[in-house]
């Protein structure tokens, strides 16, 4: 006997990242033995976040006010600027306590593989926050190739500004991700970034 | 490094009984065609290897859909499991104690050179066999450039993706800078490669030639040098290569285009040298290989080779058994009968249909001492 509700629900689960076949299934199977509150929550859960949450008009982070909570901070150093790939970043980086600048997300890196161009993250958005008060903008893509080739290519455009563009230092294995940096990891490589 | 025991599923014809290894040098026999090679290549897979014959993950499936192979090794004084499954759906994936580890960690935990018959490709075959032959002994090396290959792999992919998309009128206005980038970024991951290769290949002849002295003058004169040379610039030959490339649509120099060039008295030796040559300064570079890797590894890697006495004389099976390495699992597989070794002190694993059935430590027995001590 097929379920088309149960197998609708694996088939949603699959397509999120990092969810194979059996994962999805083992999902599945819990909600729908949970008590029905339980599956309530959860989609209550996604719907009111995906109304509450958006992208902050200025950062691109994730945000329940627009502006963020860190575009709103008067305190922040404003000529400060860090790049960064997902809004997870932003957390990994805050927790160092080490940057009290501002942020830019970019959501994604440059994969021509994937069909992701210049066009597909927010370069232009990222140059036009770089304004003459800005002295330094820091890349903290990821330390894999489609993250480092971002940095690359930001720093090029970046150049005719004159801005002052560093690249954080990793202490971390080439192909790392930062988001699974621990804090000391990441507070090191800000503290060690260097011009490109 | 000594590999105790190896069982498999669902791979080529072998059964799923469990095989036991000698503590020291192992013969496998058999006839052609029950398994002896297929037994070699499971071992290479578990120890992170490609298969050395070049076949395909579903060509190894017996049902062209998934296998598994498992071992138990000892490593100093520890134990260790270690296993690699392979299905259409999700690829290779290794695990140590049932864990998963990356296939980096799986070629350190097990360090381990294979020799077969194909392997004469490193003189007389393709770039690509070549290319294969020094990264496989820059992961035993050193295992930190398999992050650098792996790197220069993925650049190239995404660039030529980039130059394929260019050159189907796909320039627009931010190309150019993006072009650059992508660019930019593969010259850094293929100096980082290439300069691994020339250290590792350095190494390499180090030891190779120290080998191949002793094998005779015609041996001794050979070399191996890394193309191209020192002085090309990488970053430099693409910029130049660049119409050419948005026209072809890929990446045309770098490290995936490199070669060794074997030579004798400066001059290439492909074409000059006999087959028994050949064969010689495949085994005498495999050989090498595995001392590089010992004395990078601090682990004795173990020793595969398929079908080892093929063409060898009785006097050049006896400096043969005295070159070959103590102390760690060697295995060797044989169409020759047993009777063609009486004094070789090993275990002989009998082959047929996929099944192997063991004598146990014969000849050392006979001579009673204990496995793998007395030598010929
Ligand atoms: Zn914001």
């Amino acid at each position: 006997m097929r379920l088309k509700g149960f197998d609708r629900l694996v088939s949603e689960f699959q397509r999120l990242p990092g969810i194979g076949a059996k994962s999805a299934a083992r999902l599945a199977y819990f909600l729908l033995r949970a008590p029905r509150e339980e599956a309530d929550r959860l989609s209550q859960a996604i719907s009111e976040s995906r109304e509450a949450v958006r992208r902050c008009s200025v950062c691109n982070t994730l945000t329940e006010t627009d502006p963020c909570e860190i575009c709103s901070e008067p305190e922040r150093d404003s000529t400060l600027l860090c790049v960064v790939e997902e809004p997870g970043n932003v957390a990994a980086i805050e927790k160092t306590r080490e940057f009290r600048g501002r942020y830019h997300v970019l959501w994604g890196a440059l994969s021509p593989l994937k069909g992701i161009g210049p066009e597909e993250i927010d370069v232009a958005g990222l140059i036009r926050r770089v304004t003459p008060e800005v002295r330094e903008v820091v890349l903290a893509t990821n330390p894999n190739v489609e993250g480092e080739t971002t940095a690359l290519y930001i720093a090029r455009r970046l150049k005719p500004t004159g801005v002052r563009v560093t690249r954080i230092a990793f202490g971390l294995p080439v192909g790392g991700d930062i988001e699974y940096a621990d804090e000391v990891t990441m507070a090191r490589s800000l503290e060690n970034r260097r011009e490109l | 490094m000594r590999l105790l025991e190896l069982t498999t599923r669902g791979f080529r014809n072998l059964s799923s009984d469990i095989v036991s290894f000698g503590p020291g040098w192992n013969l496998v026999v058999g006839e052609n065609g029950q398994g002896k090679t297929n037994l070699l290549e499971a071992v290479a897979l578990l120890c992170g290897q490609r298969s050395f014959r070049r076949a395909s993950p579903s060509d190894m499936s017996a049902d062209g859909e998934s296998f598994s192979i498992e071992g138990t090794l000892r490593r100093g004084f520890s134990t260790e499991d270690l296993s690699v499954e392979w299905s259409s759906g999700a690829g290779r994936r290794f695990c140590r104690s049932g864990k998963e580890i990356s296939f980096r960690e799986a070629s350190g935990l097990a360090p381990a050179v294979f020799l077969a018959p194909e392997h004469r490709a490193i003189v007389t075959g393709p770039p690509e066999a070549r290319r294969r032959f020094l990264d496989r002994l820059l992961l035993g090396y050193r295992p930190a450039a398999g992050a650098d290959l792996a790197a220069y792999d993925r650049a190239l992919k995404e660039r030529n993706a980039l130059l394929s998309r260019i050159r189907d009128g796909g320039w627009g206005r931010e190309s150019t800078a993006e072009l650059e980038a992508w660019t930019e970024e593969l010259a850094r991951a293929g100096d980082a490669v290439r300069r691994h290769r020339r250290e590792g290949l350095a190494a390499f002849s180090a030891v190779f030639s120290e080998l191949a002295k002793p094998a005779g003058k015609e041996y001794a004169e050979i070399s191996v040098s890394y193309l191209p040379g020192e002085s090309s610039d990488l970053l430099e030959t693409l910029e130049k290569m660049l119409p050419i490339e948005r026209a072809r649509g890929r990446t045309l120099a770098g490290p995936h285009r490199d070669d060794l060039l074997w030579s004798r008295h400066g001059r290439p030796l492909e074409g000059r040298a006999s087959a028994g040559e050949v064969h010689r300064l495949v085994a005498l570079a495999k050989t090498a290989e595995w001392r590089v890797v010992r004395d990078a590894a601090g682990e004795t890697p173990l020793f595969g080779i398929d079908d080892f006495d093929a063409g060898l004389s009785s006097a050049s099976l006896d400096r043969f058994f005295d070159g070959l390495p103590e102390g760690t699992t060697v295995v060797l597989t044989t169409a020759s009968d047993v009777s063609r070794f009486p004094a070789v002190p090993a275990t002989v694993l009998h082959m047929s249909a996929g099944r192997t059935t063991s004598d146990g430590a014969r000849a050392a027995e006979s001579h009673g001492e204990s496995h793998g001590m007395a030598r010929i």
